[in-house]
């Protein structure tokens, strides 16, 4: 018996980017499909589009033309009434981390999963403690998010964004302003939970040398055309007959990030 | 400085390190006419000092001459100097599909438009929030982890202290005005009247409202502004949880519900401050003055007082989240929505108050 091909999780196609109330795009003719399970990256200079991207695919901003599809299904923007179906399918880690500030950690983690319904008060106390403690924070659940560092907020807030285990994860510039260690330690954090949760994860960074070792495949967007320049994997783009692409990975690699040295 | 036509150079000489010398803004000033529409070159080898201020000179010159078709040309530049200008020179080219991203945004803000992708306006807030209304009273929205408690709490428990304060001072205020004048018809006793109708009727809901403007709707504010700020609101929405039904919902709620409370608390704290005055100037019995101020307050003057006191909750909680979801995500943006909350529940409170008072008459309440 022959099974049908897996959906894949995120089918973008034509797809034209901006901010809803300017008229021209600001990057268009996006074309790119994640597998489940696949780690892709969106890569590109500052001020190319790539956070435009990710909240236009999360439906945070409404797409000016094309379609993204997660797992086969039309994605709409918040306020329109099959959002909230579709936010079963995924999940955000926001840039900076974005938790709830007058929460605790614990309380971060534990909101989804109480507004989603149908756990009990006990699975959502340990459901908790396993999120928490996937990420190594499993001792700070009564921490409130200006109590702990950079890293360990952006470490809870992949905690809370694996709550309701969804089988697709954007990251916006995960490692953004952390230091290298932190930086691969999150960026490992993430490999594994893929590759054990078999998730896909949609990665949007500028920092290649940072990313590039958990990645499969990246597009590369590009501000000065207003389209998707490349797409491939690390080790194509790093040959790809574009000037810009092979620039910004030369620049990447020409500061290759310091080796880890606390385990 | 001196000029040479047909190809006109101009030389800079001196200290250029505190902005353009005065002689050479006089003769730019005077000059300027003839310079438009030409190609002129800048010998800058006789300066002796600069610094920023003479890279923003010459760049700004540049731009005005290439506006009107001409154009400037440098030469003797020192070595750094020549390097920082290059610099900006770059700097200031964008690229086309950045400049074309500023140009569709100034149409958009000429046009009235907002730069937040929201693009929350008043009327959807209100039909959210009275969509979500209904749904609460039908018990279909989840409240669970909205803290309620805490809110209610903070705009209500908190708020008595400062709304005892003021209408404390209210009632000493009406009295001591009103039994100065009203000694000189003999008439003291009438301002346990003045004193009850004017705290039930009026003042306790105006000033109670005007507190939680002050106080609640800029909080309401500055919190979901700041929430929008950090991606909270965002992150809401992302775990399908409807930023109004969570964040709006209860503070709206709570104000609306703690607003009658408040009013009513003042009401009575204004009335002891008029009677305090009254016995401390007159000779009445506490008794008296009760017995007087009980034959003139009617109840429908309570109920129009809590009636107040629910419009301007609602409209306290209503304006101070609707100011916080619209307002920009800037530091600048919080503070301009947090003025702008505050504003607008004020004048929406004094507006609804004068509706009131002419329904009342009209209704004889």
């Amino acid at each position: 018996m022959a099974y049908p091909p897996p959906l894949p999780a995120v089918a973008v196609h034509a797809l034209a980017i901006g901010h809803g109330e300017r008229p021209s795009p600001l990057v268009e003719g996006i074309e790119f499909s994640v597998a489940p399970g696949e780690i892709f990256a969106i890569i590109g200079c500052s001020g190319c589009g790539k956070s435009t991207l990710l909240r236009t695919m999360v439906g945070l901003l409404p797409l000016l033309a094309g379609t993204v599809l997660l797992f086969g299904k039309k994605m709409v923007t918040v306020d329109c009434a099959g959002h909230g179906a579709l936010t079963r399918n995924f999940s955000v880690l926001f840039q900076g981390g974005a938790l709830w500030t007058d929460r605790t950690l614990g309380e971060n983690v534990a909101l989804p999963l109480l507004r989603r319904g149908g756990f009990s008060p006990k699975e959502v106390r340990d459901l908790v403690d396993c999120k928490l403690s996937l990420v190594g924070l499993g001792a700070y659940a009564d921490f409130y998010p200006h109590e702990i560092s950079g890293g360990m907020a952006r470490r809870a807030a992949l905690a809370r964004a694996l709550a309701l285990d969804p089988p697709l994860l954007f990251l916006d510039e995960p490692t953004s302003g952390l230091d290298p260690v932190a930086a691969r330690r999150l960026d490992r954090l993430v490999a594994e939970l893929c590759s054990c949760q078999g998730m896909a994860a949609v990665v949007v960074s500028h920092d290649l040398a940072e990313i590039g070792g958990i990645v499969t495949r990246a597009a590369f967007l590009d501000a000065n055309s207003g389209t998707m320049l490349d797409i491939g994997s690390p080790a194509a783009l790093a040959r790809s007959p574009h000037g810009a692409v092979r620039e910004f990975f030369c620049e990447n690699h020409a500061n290759p990030q310091p080796e880890e040295t606390v385990p | 400085m001196e000029e040479t036509l047909p190809n006109p150079t101009i030389r800079l000489a001196g200290d250029w390190t505190a902005g353009v010398p005065a002689d050479a803004a006089t003769w730019f000033f005077q000059n300027r006419g003839q310079l438009v529409g030409r190609e002129i070159s800048v010998d800058v080898g006789a300066v002796a000092a600069w610094n920023g201020r003479l890279v923003a000179f010459l760049l700004r010159l540049r731009n005005l001459l290439r506006r009107d078709d001409g154009d400037l040309s440098w030469h003797g530049l020192p070595t750094g100097l020549a390097a920082l200008l290059r610099m900006a020179e770059n700097g200031q080219e964008t690229s086309p599909m950045a400049v074309m991203g500023r140009a569709a945004e100034k149409v958009s803000k000429k046009n009235g438009g907002n730069s937040s992708e929201a693009g929350f306006c008043a009327f959807a807030f209100l039909g959210d929030l009275v969509r979500c209304l209904c749904r609460f009273f039908f018990g279909k929205v989840p409240t669970v982890g909205a803290g309620y408690g805490e809110i209610f709490y903070r705009v209500g428990v908190e708020g008595l202290p400062i709304v005892a304060l003021i209408s404390l001072l209210s009632g000493v205020i009406i009295g001591f005005v009103g039994i100065v004048q009203l000694a000189r018809f003999g008439a003291a006793i009438y301002i346990a009247d003045l004193v009850g109708l004017a705290m039930v009727r009026e003042m306790a809901p105006l000033m109670t409202g005007i507190i939680l403007a002050g106080r609640t709707a800029a909080s309401f504010a500055a919190t979901i502004g700041t929430m929008r700020c950090s991606g909270e609101v965002d992150a809401l929405r992302i775990f399908s949880i409807n930023p109004v039904a969570f964040l709006v919902l209860p503070r709206v709620l709570a104000v609306a519900w703690m607003a009658p409370i408040l009013e009513i608390f003042s009401a009575f704290i204004g009335i002891g401050g008029g009677m305090v005055v009254a016995l401390s100037l007159f000779d009445f019995s506490a008794v008296q003055y009760v017995q007087e101020m009980v034959s003139a307050v009617a109840m429908s003057d309570f109920f129009v007082g809590i009636g107040k006191a629910l419009v301007f909750g609602l409209l306290t909680g209503g304006f101070g989240c609707l100011h916080g979801m619209r307002c920009e995500r800037t530091a600048a943006g919080v503070g301009r929505g947090t003025t702008a909350a505050v504003v607008s529940a004020i004048t929406a409170i004094v507006v609804a108050d004068a509706i009131f008072s002419v329904l009342c008459h009209r209704l004889h309440m």
